[in-house]
This record gives structure tokens, sequence and C-alpha cells, in this order.
């Protein structure tokens, strides 16, 4: 009894000094902040939602969530679908291509993302590289590639790739090959094989990379800060320019309690949706 | 019904060659067991047989028609692997049907042989249950049930049981004899473990190397191994070098007549003698007893003898012998191996009759 609550009280020690920087620097701050939002006009008493229908009632503002929203799911639907063949190469390919080419994959992890960036407009802007290209293919008029949605989700997509692939890669390769040779064996095709039993058994880690994918992109702040155009912007953007250049800090604060509140409803969909998986099947 | 056949069958990674020039016939209806030590090629060859490795050299052929070309969904053969054989986001009902919903059956056929391949393995009421919540031994039965439910013409058992308890595997191995003759399905189970294969196995191909030793029934590999490699690898066999004499062969304490044709390679040579086969007799070579151990219906006796390695005899447990005592054994029977060749002295061998197979 004693020596249980001993051990209880270590490990409490033991989880103490963390969890009190998570309370100081994270959850405190962001209570006050949403306490903030929610304060009623000097004067009066009470919780008022007020200021988020102000916020929410400029066109400029929902068209700026609308924009961060469709270009997050795009660029994670792309991600996606570039980074799945890539992970199932690597799993499934033999010889020592796909061993250099995990390698080379890696590299945007390691590549900030404002040169990533700056690499992206020169390779993609008018003159640069790809239209040369395209212009040579005989393609000579195309739409803007850069300072605009296109660009925000190429750049997007390519500084995502590695980590999906990774993340992708690492739950195919805890597949056991015999769990894919009984497919075949019963007769499914590599189709089959792929919808019935990879994609299934692999359904956690691609849960965790599109969740954190789309959270990470949909709070980014760089890529579309120089890649992307005016107007519309991402919210990270928005918020940026209510705090420094309009000076609306109430705003801007609002701003980034809805954000949290979509990232947070994501984040809620991935864990309900893991728990339960854990707890019927795997 | 179906007849297998494998024809100079070869398989190298990298330079080494995993099988090497492996002709092998299985019967309709028989099982053979492919039986070797570690790393000698069986799953290689039993991959190669489910389309799972393609071979370099050679042809596969059922009932005479050549599958090489096939991929595994493709080819007539059900495979139950050594581990993580059941999907583990499926059921066991779910993964008993998943080859039949490939094969779009109706639905209340689906769920009849689902039933019925439950039934046949001894797990009818286990179909909701998913493989965490079944134990080791009932999940590999699901695995041969899912495998046997497409009734393909051939099964193939890479070690199904070998990550099970020892009383487990050998009831398991009991039941799928037992299913194995009432499908009468051509069945290739590939054990390293001989007392399994011979316990189960209608005839064993004994692989060394990634090359084929011999192919026989288990009493006849027991009874005439063909090489000092089988002789040694099948029962309990006692090895002793020997040095062939004019119409002699000497070996340790004991000289055994040897009849005409014995041809001497260097003079050097191998005798096996079955531990059956060393017998107490006034008329034979003094040797010391150094340990009794009794096994129950016979005594394990581990003699002493001048010049050559402790020996191995098994004999009746009315024999009083003590540890210490010193005894006269003579060698009723035995192989010679020398080179190539084989020569049996003092007659057959017995088939293993009382004779256990493991080694202590
Ligand atoms: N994919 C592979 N790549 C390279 N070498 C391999 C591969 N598969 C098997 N080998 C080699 O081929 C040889 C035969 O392997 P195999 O798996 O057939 O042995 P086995 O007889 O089944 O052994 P065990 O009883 O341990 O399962 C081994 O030396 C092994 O190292
Ligand atoms: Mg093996």
């Amino acid at each position: 009894m004693t020596g249980s609550r001993r051990e209880g009280a270590l490990g409490l020690a033991l989880v103490l000094p963390p969890l009190l920087l998570l309370v100081f620097l994270i959850v405190l701050p962001a209570i006050t902040a949403v306490l903030d939002t929610l304060a009623p006009p000097p004067g009066a008493s009470g919780l008022t939602l007020a200021r988020y229908a102000q916020v929410l009632s400029a066109r400029i503002v929902r068209a700026d969530i609308a924009f961060s929203v469709v270009v997050t799911l795009v660029s994670v639907a792309a991600v996606f679908c570039l980074s799945y063949p890539l992970a199932l190469y690597l799993r499934f390919a033999e010889g020592r291509l796909p061993a250099v080419l995990a390698v080379l994959f890696t590299i945007p992890l390691f590549v900030p993302v404002v040169i990533a960036s700056f690499a992206m407009i020169t390779f993609l802007v008018n003159h640069g590289l790809i239209s040369t290209v395209l212009y040579h293919l005989g393609i000579q008029r195309f739409p803007p590639l850069v300072y605009n949605a296109t660009g925000i989700v190429l750049t997007e997509v390519w500084a995502s790739i590695p980590f999906a692939v990774l993340i992708l890669g690492a739950g195919l390769q805890a597949i056991d090959d015999a769990l894919i040779d009984s497919a075949r064996d019963v007769g499914a095709g590599r189709l089959r094989t792929f919808v019935s039993i990879l994609l299934p058994l692999n359904a956690t880690p691609t849960m965790i990379a599109l969740t954190l994918l789309f959270i990470s992109i949909f709070g980014s702040f760089t890529i579309p800060y120089l890649v992307g155009g005016n107007a519309p912007q991402m919210l990270g953007v928005t918020m940026t320019n209510y705090l420094t250049q309009y000076f609306r800090r109430a705003e801007a604060v609002t701003m980034a309690v809805i954000a949290f509140a979509i990232s947070a409803a994501v984040g809620a969909v991935y864990v309900v949706s893991v728990s339960r998986r854990e707890r019927g099947t795997v | 019904m179906a007849r297998l056949s494998l024809r100079h069958l070869s398989k190298r990674f990298g330079t080494h060659a995993a099988v090497h020039d492996l002709t092998l016939d299985v019967a309709d209806g028989e099982l053979m067991c492919l039986l070797g030590p570690s790393g000698c090629g069986k799953t290689t060859t039993l991959r190669m047989i489910g389309g799972f490795a393609a071979p370099d050299a050679g042809d596969i052929q059922i009932n005479g028609r050549s599958v090489v070309a096939l991929p595994p969904e493709r080819r007539p053969t059900a495979m139950v692997f050594q581990r993580y054989n059941l999907w583990p986001h499926m059921t066991a009902a779910q993964n008993i049907a998943f080859g039949l919903r490939l094969r779009r059956l109706p639905r209340g056929q689906i769920e009849a042989k689902v039933r019925d391949a439950l039934g046949l393995v001894g797990l009818p009421g286990a179909g909701h249950k998913y493989p965490h919540q079944l134990s080791g031994g009932e999940q590999q039965r699901v695995a041969v049930a899912r495998a046997l439910v497409l009734e393909p013409q051939i099964l193939l058992l890479d070690e199904p049981f070998s990550n099970l308890d020892a009383r487990l595997r050998v009831h398991m191995r009991e039941e799928v004899k037992q299913l194995q003759r009432a499908v009468g399905i051509t069945t290739v189970f590939v054990t390293h473990d001989q007392e399994e294969a011979l316990t189960i196995a209608d005839r064993i191909a004994v692989m060394k190397d990634g090359v084929l030793q011999q192919v026989d029934t288990p009493a006849a590999l027991y009874a005439r191994p063909r090489t000092l490699f089988v002789a040694d690898f099948i029962g309990t066999m006692n090895l002793l070098p020997a040095r062939i004499e004019a119409g002699a062969v000497a070996a340790g304490p004991w000289r055994l007549p040897a009849a005409g044709g014995l041809r001497p390679h260097g003079g050097e040579a191998t005798l096996a003698v079955r531990p059956e086969d060393l017998v107490l007799d006034p008329a034979g070579a003094p040797v010391r007893v150094r340990r009794v151990v009794n096994l129950g219906h016979y005594l394990q006796v581990l003699l002493e003898c001048p010049g050559v390695a402790p020996l191995r005899m098994f004999t009746e447990k009315g024999a009083s012998l003590e540890e210490g005592q010193g005894v006269r054994v003579r060698i009723s029977r035995a192989l010679l191996f020398s080179g190539p060749d084989v020569a049996e002295l003092g007659g057959p061998m017995r088939p293993p009759v009382a004779a256990p197979a493991e080694a202590p």
C-alpha cells in the first residue's frame, strides 16, 4: 500500500516538471486568450460571442478560412496520393535503388522552409525552369504557378512528402510479409491485397500522417507568406497581418482560437477513430 | 487429384545456392515432409511451389502442367506459414471467408463453407473472434481452415506448429494428419523436427545445403540411409571411424566380417550403428558402462570404449547394469560409409519399432 503510494508519488515527481511547463507555457496562456475573446465590452458582465460574430461577419475573413481549409485539404490529398505509392515502392522494391531513394526522399526534411519556398519561387515563376520547360513543350498559356493557391499547394506538398513517406513507410514495414503472401495465396491480386490488407492494416499510421499533415499545413505561415498571393490568404498570414500591420490584437486572437478549434476538431476525429480501432480489432 | 512434380529446381540468393537441382515427385494424396537442418532451403522450396519465389532454373508441374509462370493467386496451392498467418483486422470467419469472397461465391454458400471449415478444425464457435483473442494453436487451426476452405489441390505447410508447446504440437500434428487423410489432399510439410517428420509423413525428403539427400518412407529412411548425413540426421546413430582391411572392417575394439566388394577409399570409412544394434554378448568386445538412463520401457546406456567416442546403446529393462561396470558388447548390424559407397553389415537394419527418434 505505502509502496504503491510511494511509487505513485515518484511517478508524479517525474512527470511534474514537463507538466508544469505545459500548464504555464501553453494551457494557461491559451485559456487566457480564449477568455479574452469571450470578454464582454467594458462595463458589462458575463461572456459574449460578439467578437466571433464580428470577425466572422467580415467576408474577407470567411474567405480566408475557406481558402485555408481548401488549400490544406488539397495539399493533404496530394501528399497522400504521392507519398503512398512512394512508401509502397520503398517497402516492396528490391535491390539497391530503393535504399538510395529512401535517403534522397528525406532531403526536404533538412531544408529550412524559407529556403525551400524561395527555391520553389525561382523554380515556378514566369521564365523559371518549369515555365521554360512547358514553353518548349509547346504549352505557352498556363495559369501562373506561384503567388497563388497553386504555389502554396506545390510547396507544401514538396515539404511534406518526406514526413508522410516516413510515417506510411514505417507502418508498411511493420506489416509482416506472411500477411501479404497469405492474401496473394488465397487469390487476391496486387490491387485487392492493397485495398483489403495493406490499407486497413496501415490505417493507424495513415490516420496519424493525415492528421498531423492537416494540422501543420493548416497552421503554416512561412510557405503561404512567401509563395502565396495577397488575397485570399491562409489564416496564419491573415492573423499575422491583423496583429502586426493593422494592430488589431483582439481579432487576431479570435482568429487564432477559430483556427485552433478547427485543428482540434481534426485531432478529435483522429483520436476517436484510433481508439475505436484499438478497442475493436487490433 | 493432384500430382506435384519438381524438376531440377534451383534458386540462388547472390552467389549462395539456397536450392540446387532439386527433383522431387509427390504423388496424389501423399503427405511429403521436407526435412533438414535450419537454412537448408526448405522454406525456399515451398515458396517456389507456392509462387512466392521464382526459381532460377527448373520447372514445377502440377498434374503435368507447368505452373512456374503463374503468380501465387493463380496457383492451385494453399500455404500455411510459420507465423503471422491470420489478418489481425479480420475475425476468424472473415479470414476464412476472404478467399471465398474473392471467388464471388453467394453469401449463403460462403457462410456454410466457413462454418464447415471451422467445424473441421474443431473450432465451431470461434468465427466471431479476432486473432488476438485466439490462442496460438487456435490461430494455426484457423489458418489451416483458411487454406483448406478453398479446396486447393496442394497444401503447403511451413513449420506450422513450430511456435507451439510440445504437447500442443503433437496434438496438432495428429489432427493435421487425420484431416489430410480425410480430405486426401496432396501435402508438402516443411519441418526441421525429424520426430515430427517420422510420425506424420508418408515419405520424407531430406535436404542439406540446398541439395536433396534422399527421399524415402520413414521406415526405409531409418533402416537404409544412403548418406552419412542422413544416417546421422535421422534417429539416433553412433558413428565410429573405421578401417577396411582384407575381408573385414575394424572399428574401435570391433572387427566385423565384411562381404566382398568393399572398396577402400583411402582406407577412411565410417561405421554407423543404431543404439539398438549394440547387444550384450559374452563373445563381444569389452567396454565400460559410463551412465545408465532409464527411459521407461528400455534403458539407454552410455558406453565407453577404447579409441572411440562414447556410444549409446538401447537395451531391455531386465538387464542389470551398473555405472562403471565392464560389459561385453557385440555389433549385430551396421552400415559402412566409405566415400560414396554404403554397405550393410550383418543384415538389414530393423525399422524403428521401439527406437525413439529424439536424441537425448
Ligand atoms: N530472401 C532471401 N535473401 C537472401 N538469402 C535468403 C533469402 N531467403 C533465404 N535465403 C537463404 O537461403 C538459404 C535457405 O533458406 P530457407 O529459408 O529456405 O531455409 P530453411 O531450410 O527454411 O531454414 P529454417 O529451418 O531455418 O526455416 C539460407 O541460407 C538463407 O540465408
Ligand atoms: Mg524455413
